[in-house]
C-alpha cells in the first residue's frame, strides 16, 4: 500500500485568498493511497521544506504531491528536498493549483473544485511513479572535427586552445578550404591568404591538434561523449615523416596535363601534387589516378629524384579507429554545377564563376593576377556580373534559398578591378541586393559610389558569343527597358551548396539534413550551432550559406560548445526517456521512423515468454541520445514502447482523475 | 441549479511552449472558464490519440490538445507528428458523427497568453452550445429501433454489386492452371518446401487459403473469382497455417493488391524475404458471397485502378484485370456519400454499424498491416490498457483505434471488410484517412518525416 503525502502552499494569498486549503485537504485526505496531508503558507520557504522533509522521514512516504506553484518554478526545488529526506526525486508531481487556478479564477467555490481536481489528478500520477535513476557515462576528452577549412580550422583552435585532443580530418591533401583560394575578403580587402595561413600554421604546430589530411570518415557510432569513428587515411604514396616539401618531385613529375582543382580547372598540375604553395602539410600526394607509374608501372621519377627516399609506390589506405567525446561538422560548401543554365552560355571561356574570378585575380593563380579574357588573353574593356545564378531559383535546376555572400562578394570583385583598372566598365544585373552585415552596406554603397560600378535590378536572359565580344540581353526593371550590352567578360554569382558526402555523414551521425542538405541545428534559434543529435556540433557552411566573420563565429561558439561538454567527467542522461518492453515489440520500426535523434535502433534480442524462448527483431533505445518527446510511445502500435516519468498509464490516470466528476454520467 | 451543464475540458500542453503559455496567462491574471484542466506532457506528441478517447469515453466533453507554433518545437519535429496524427483522428471521429467542435488542436507559444485564455473561452464556448457528450459512449449501443433514423431518408446510397465480366473466365482457368503447373515444379525441385495458395473447400465459393507441402496436395489448389483472401497475411510467421515459425522456403500466390499489402509487411520486418517466392498472378476481380449467393464484384474491385504489382519474383497471366477505374477518387464515393450526411446522421449510422459489432478479431487477423505478433488488444499485461481502453470495455473505440494503428500504413486491400460476419464496412474508416491525406496533402503532410 502506497503512502502518499500532500502538501498545500498558500503562496502567502496568492493561492489561499481563492483556493480554500482546509477544503482541499478534507477532499483530499479520502482519496486512496494519501497517508498525510498538510499546508503550509510558503512550502518553498526554508521551513515549507524542513516541513516536506520531516513528513516524508517520518510518515515513511512513498510518493509526494506538491500543490503550489508551476512545476517549471519549483520542481526542482522539490526533488532535492524529496532527495534529502531519503525519497527518489522522482517519486515527486507537482498539482499546478496557482498558475492554472488560483490566479485565473476568481470564485473561490469554483477555484477550490478545480484545485481538489488537479491535486487528484497529481495524486493519481504519483500514485504510478517509479523511481527513476540517471545513467552516468564518461566522457572521451578528445573531439573530432569534420572538415579542414577555416570553420574546422577555428573550431580546432579554440578547442585546443582550452587543453582537449582534437584530430582534424580533411579529405584533400592539404588544410585551407575554399578560404584559402580567395584573393581579397570583404569587407576589408584583406588578402585572404595574409589572414588564413597564420591559423593554418597555428592548427599544424599546436601540439593538441592532430590533422588528418587526405583522409575521410568510414564510419561513425556510438553516442555523445563516446562517439567511436574509423577513420580511412588514404595511401598518399609519400611518407609523411621523411618529406621535406623540397619540391623536386613534383617539379620533375612528367605528367603535367591534370586539370588543377585548387585553381578551379584553370590551370594544370602534376600527378605529384601539393594543392597550392602554402599547402599545410607541405608533403605532395600521388594522384594514382593519373601517375604512369600506377597506370603502367613505369616511370618512377619522383622516387628517383627525391633525395630523403620519402616516396612509397607501396603505402595503402591506413584505418585508424579512435574515440571522440564530440564531433564538430565543418565540411562547407561548393558550387553548383551550371550545365542547366545554358542561357548563361557557360561553355564559354569568358563567362566564367565568380570562384574562377577569385582564382584570375589572384596573385598566385593561373594568370599571375594579371585580369585577362581566358580565350584570348586580352584585358576585357568591360564586365558584368550575374547576380542569382540557380539561387532564389525555385525551379528543379536551382536553389530555392538565397547563397547569402554573392551580393557582397561581387561588390568586393567589382571595386577591385575598378581600383586597379578604372578604365573598365562594370555592370552588375541583381534581383536585390542584400547586404546586412557591419560595414557592408557601407562597402557595396562605396562601389557604386566612389567607383562607379553600375547597378542593373533586373535579370539576364541571355549571353550570346560574339565572336570578339559577348552580348547580353536583358532587363532594368527601374527603368522598366530592355537592355542590350556589349562585354567583354561575364561573371556568374553562382548559387553555393552543401559539399558532396554531407548525406552519408548525416545518416552516420545520425543527424539530420534539411530539404536543401545542409545539416540542420537543433533548435533554429536557441541552438543554432548544435545538431539534434547530442554530442554533434555544426560550424560554418555546411549548416547553410554563411561568409566568413559568421563562419568563425559560429566555429567559435560549436567549440565552445565542445569545451562545455569535453569539460565534464559524467555526463547524466535524463532518466525520462523511452524505453522497450521486449516482450511486447514487434520490431516494426515505426518507432525508429519518427525519432530526431537517431536514438531507436533494432537488433535481434533474445526474448522470453512463457518459456518460449526465441530471437527477435526488437528495438532498444539509446538513452544518452533520448531526449524523452514521446513520438515514439505514441507510433508504437503494440504498446512495446513507453516514456518514463509520463508512461501511458500515469496519463490514463491522470485523465480518469480529471473526469471523475462526469465518472457517472 | 443541480441539471446545469457544467462542461469537462481536458487540454493537453506540451511542457515548453503552451504549458507555459498556461503559466504566463496565470501570471498575467487573465481568466478563463475552471471547466478547463490542464495535463502537461513533454511534446504534443506524447498526446497518443488514445488518451483523447479515453477522456471523451470517460466523460470529458472536450478536448484540446496545444503545442508550440510548427517550426518551433522544442524536440524539432514534435508537432509536425502531432499535426498529421490529429489531423487524422479528428477527421476519423468526426467521419463517425462526433462533433468535430469537441476537439481541438491549437499552437500556443510560452508568449501566447492571452491566446490562451481566448482559445479556453472560445472553446468552452463551444462546448457549451455543443452540450453534454454522449456520442462516443453510445457508439457500441444499440440503437432503438424506432426513430434510429429521424431524417427518414437512407444514410447511404446502398452499394449494388455489379456482375462480373464472363469474358475473363477462360482466362482465369488458364492462370490458374499455370500456378498447379508451376506448385509442382517448384515443390519437385525442392526450391519451395511449401505452397501457399487457396484450396477448394465443400463449397466452390468457398475456397480456403492453405498451404501445400507435397506435389500430391497441388491437385486441391484452386484459382477463381471467388478468391479474396489476401494471402500475404499468412506469410507471417502465423499460427494459422500450424507453422508458428516455418523454416523452409515458401511460395506464394499474390493477386496486384496482395502484393501491395506484402511489400508494406516487408517494410515492416514482419516477413523474411529470403524465404520467400512471390508468383504474382493476374487478377479478374473477386466476387462478394452473401448467404452462399453469388452477388456480385466487391467495391474494392469496382474501384481497382489496374495496380501493378508491387513485389514479385515472377508474374503469371499479369496482364488480366477485371475492370480499371477511370479516376483514383472513385473509390471514395462512399466515403463521400457518408461525409455528406450530417454530424448526427454519420453517428446514428457508425452507430447501427458499429453496434452489430461481436468482437470476434477477425478484422485484425485478416489485416496484412495490422501485423503485430503480439497485439495490444490482446495483451495480457496490466499496463497495456492504457494503449487500449477508453472506457472500461476495451472494445468500447477498437474499430477508431485500429483504423488508427494503421493509418498512413493501410494498402486498402478491403479485407476487414469482407471478413467481417456482422456486415460492417470497417475499410470506410481507413479509406477515409487515406482520402484525408490525398486531400491535405502538403499542408498537413510537410514536412516529410519519415524517409
Amino acid at each position: 500500500m502506497e503512502k502518499i503525502g500532500v502538501f498545500i502552499c498558500h503562496c502567502g494569498s496568492n493561492i489561499k485568498a481563492t483556493v480554500d486549503a482546509d477544503a482541499v485537504i478534507k477532499e483530499i485526505r479520502g482519496i486512496t493511497g494519501v497517508a498525510f496531508a498538510a499546508q503550509y503558507p510558503y512550502m518553498c520557504a526554508k521551513a515549507g521544506q524542513s516541513l516536506i522533509e520531516a513528513a516524508i522521514r517520518d510518515n515513511s512516504l512513498d510518493g509526494i504531491v506538491v500543490a503550489a506553484c508551476s512545476p517549471r518554478m519549483h520542481e526542482a526545488t522539490f526533488r532535492k528536498v524529496a532527495e534529502s529526506a531519503g525519497l527518489n526525486p522522482y517519486m515527486v508531481e507537482i498539482a499546478n493549483i496557482r498558475e492554472h487556478c488560483s490566479w485565473i479564477h476568481r470564485d473561490g467555490g469554483e477555484a477550490t473544485v478545480k484545485a481538489v481536481e488537479l491535486t487528484r489528478a497529481a495524486i493519481a500520477k504519483v500514485r504510478l511513479n517509479a523511481p527513476l535513476f540517471p545513467e552516468e557515462n564518461s566522457v572521451v576528452k578528445r573531439a573530432l572535427v569534420i572538415g579542414g577549412g577555416i570553420a574546422g580550422i577555428q573550431a580546432a583552435l579554440d578547442i585546443a586552445e582550452a587543453g582537449f585532443e582534437v584530430d582534424l580530418v580533411e579529405t584533400t591533401p592539404s588544410i585551407g578550404g575554399k578560404m584559402a583560394q580567395l584573393d581579397k575578403t570583404f569587407p576589408t580587402l584583406d588578402c585572404s591568404a595574409c589572414i588564413l595561413t597564420p591559423k593554418m600554421v597555428d592548427c599544424a604546430s599546436h601540439d593538441k591538434i592532430n590533422i588528418l589530411t587526405y583522409s575521410q570518415i568510414e564510419k561513425i557510432e556510438g553516442f555523445v561523449g563516446n562517439f567511436t569513428a574509423t577513420i580511412r587515411k588514404k595511401a598518399r604514396s609519400v611518407c609523411m615523416e621523411k618529406c621535406t616539401g623540397c619540391g623536386d618531385c613534383w617539379n620533375k613529375c612528367p605528367v603535367k596535363k591534370i586539370p588543377d582543382e585548387f585553381n578551379t580547372g584553370l590551370s594544370n598540375r602534376t600527378a605529384i601534387y601539393i594543392p597550392f604553395a602554402q599547402a599545410l602539410p607541405l608533403v605532395p600526394a600521388i594522384d594514382r589516378e593519373h601517375c604512369i607509374k600506377f597506370k603502367t608501372g613505369k616511370c618512377g621519377l619522383c622516387q628517383t629524384v627525391c633525395q630523403p627516399g620519402a616516396i612509397d609506390f607501396e603505402l595503402q589506405d591506413e584505418f585508424a579507429t579512435e574515440k571522440y567525446g564530440a564531433i564538430v561538422v565543418a565540411t562547407g560548401f561548393e558550387v553548383i554545377e551550371l550545365g542547366k543554365f545554358g542561357e548563361f552560355g557557360y561553355d564559354n571561356p569568358d563567362v566564367i564563376t565568380s570562384m574562377e574570378f577569385e582564382r584570375i585575380t589572384h596573385g598566385a593563380g593561373p594568370t599571375g593576377g594579371e585580369l585577362v579574357r581566358l580565350s584570348d588573353g586580352r584585358k576585357p574593356k568591360s564586365i558584368t556580373f550575374i547576380q542569382c545564378v540557380g539561387s532564389r531559383d525555385i525551379t528543379e535546376r536551382g536553389k530555392p534559398y538565397c547563397s547569402k555572400i554573392c551580393c557582397m562578394y561581387t561588390a568586393k570583385h567589382s571595386i577591385l578591378i575598378k581600383d586597379k583598372y578604372p578604365d573598365i566598365d562594370v555592370n552588375i544585373f541583381y534581383i536585390d541586393m542584400r547586404t546586412p552585415g557591419k560595414a557592408y552596406d557601407e562597402f557595396y554603397r562605396r562601389s557604386e559610389e566612389d567607383f562607379g560600378v553600375r547597378y542593373i535590378k533586373g535579370q539576364v536572359g541571355r549571353v550570346m558569343d560574339m565572336g570578339d565580344h559577348l552580348a547580353i540581353s536583358g532587363v532594368d526593371l527601374l527603368d522598366n527597358v530592355k537592355l542590350e550590352l556589349k562585354t567583354d567578360m561575364v561573371i556568374l554569382a553562382t548559387a553555393i551548396q552543401p559539399a558532396t558526402g554531407i548525406k552519408p555523414l548525416a545518416s552516420m551521425l545520425s543527424a539530420s539534413i534539411d530539404t536543401n542538405n545542409f545539416m540542420t541545428e537543433a533548435h533554429a534559434k536557441l541552438r543554432p550551432v548544435e545538431s539534434p543529435t547530442a554530442g554533434v556540433f555544426l560550424a560554418g557552411a555546411a549548416q547553410g550559406p554563411k561568409d566568413i566573420p559568421e563562419t568563425v563565429g559560429q566555429a567559435g561558439a560549436a567549440a565552445a560548445k565542445v569545451i562545455g561538454l569535453l569539460a565534464k567527467d559524467i555526463l547524466l542522461s535524463n532518466p525520462c526517456t523511452a524505453t522497450v518492453d521486449i516482450n511486447s515489440c514487434n520490431g516494426c520500426s515505426l518507432c525508429g521512423l519518427v525519432c530526431p535523434y537517431g536514438a531507436i535502433s533494432y537488433g535481434p534480442t533474445k526474448v522470453d515468454e512463457f518459456g518460449y524462448k526465441t530471437l527477435e527483431r526488437i528495438s532498444h533505445v539509446n538513452q544518452a541520445l533520448c531526449l524523452g518527446c514521446g513520438a515514439c510511445v505514441v507510433a508504437c502500435p503494440s504498446g512495446a514502447m513507453n516514456l518514463l516519468g509520463y508512461t501511458n498509464l500515469q496519463l490514463q490516470a491522470e485523465v480518469d482523475a480529471l473526469c471523475l466528476m462526469n465518472s457517472d454520467r | 441549479m443541480p441539471n446545469e451543464f457544467r462542461p469537462l475540458i481536458i487540454a493537453f500542453c506540451c511542457n515548453w511552449c503552451s504549458y507555459a503559455g498556461a503559466d504566463l496567462a496565470g501570471t498575467s491574471r487573465l481568466n478563463y472558464p475552471s471547466n478547463v484542466k490542464i495535463i502537461k506532457v513533454p511534446c504534443s506528441c506524447r498526446v497518443d490519440p488514445i488518451f483523447v478517447l479515453r477522456a471523451f469515453g470517460k466523460g470529458a466533453d472536450g478536448v484540446i490538445i496545444c503545442g508550440c507554433h510548427p517550426g518551433d518545437c522544442h524536440y524539432s519535429t514534435g508537432n509536425y507528428h502531432t499535426r498529421r496524427r490529429f489531423a487524422l483522428l479528428f477527421s476519423l471521429l468526426e467521419f463517425m458523427g462526433i462533433e468535430a467542435g469537441r476537439m481541438r488542436l491549437e499552437w500556443i507559444s510560452a508568449a501566447e497568453a492571452q491566446k490562451f485564455a481566448q482559445v479556453m473561452n472560445e472553446f468552452t464556448e463551444t462546448i457549451l452550445a455543443l452540450g453534454p457528450n454522449t456520442r462516443i459512449v453510445d457508439i457500441r449501443n444499440m440503437p432503438s429501433a424506432e426513430g434510429a433514423n429521424p431524417t427518414g431518408r437512407p444514410f447511404s446510397r446502398p452499394y449494388v454489386y455489379p456482375p462480373i465480366n464472363p469474358e475473363n473466365a477462360p482466362k482465369i482457368a488458364e492462370i490458374e492452371a499455370q500456378m498447379k503447373r508451376r506448385a509442382v515444379e517448384l515443390l519437385e525441385s525442392g526450391e519451395a518446401d511449401r505452397i501457399v495458395a487457396w484450396k477448394k473447400s465443400d463449397f466452390e465459393m468457398l475456397p480456403e487459403p492453405a498451404s501445400f507441402h507435397s506435389v500430391e496436395s497441388v491437385e486441391n489448389m484452386v484459382y477463381n473469382r471467388f478468391c479474396s483472401a489476401n494471402l500475404s497475411k499468412y506469410l507471417m510467421d502465423s499460427p494459422w497455417l500450424g507453422d508458428r515459425k516455418f523454416e523452409g522456403k515458401t511460395a506464394v500466390f499474390l493477386k496486384p493488391c496482395d502484393s501491395h499489402s506484402f511489400d508494406r509487411m516487408l517494410k515492416e520486418h514482419v516477413i523474411d524475404r529470403d524465404k520467400k517466392i512471390i508468383i504474382g498472378i493476374g487478377c479478374g476481380g473477386n466476387v462478394h458471397v452473401d448467404e452462399m449467393e453469388e452477388v456480385g464484384l466487391f467495391e474494392k474491385c469496382q474501384v481497382c485502378r489496374k495496380i501493378e504489382h508491387a513485389v514479385f519474383d515472377e508474374v503469371i497471366g499479369g496482364d488480366l484485370f477485371e475492370r480499371v477505374a477511370q479516376d483514383d477518387n472513385e473509390r471514395f464515393d462512399w466515403v463521400e456519400n457518408i461525409e455528406e450526411l450530417s454530424s448526427e446522421e454519420k453517428f446514428l449510422y457508425w452507430q447501427k454499424q458499429l453496434s452489430k459489432c461481436i468482437r470476434c478479431n477477425a478484422c485484425r487477423n485478416t489485416c496484412p498491416v495490422c501485423n503485430c505478433k503480439k497485439c495490444v488488444f490482446s495483451s495480457t499485461k496490466f499496463d497495456m490498457a492504457a494503449k487500449v481502453n477508453t472506457t472500461d470495455f476495451e472494445g468500447q473505440m477498437f474499430h477508431a483505434v485500429r483504423a488508427f494503428h494503421v493509418a498512413e500504413r493501410c494498402t486498402d486491400c478491403g479485407e476487414c471488410s469482407r471478413v467481417c460476419p456482422q456486415g460492417i464496412p470497417l475499410h470506410l474508416l481507413n479509406r477515409k484517412f487515406i482520402k484525408e491525406i490525398k486531400e491535405k496533402g502538403d499542408e498537413i503532410w510537410t514536412p516529410p518525416i519519415s524517409p
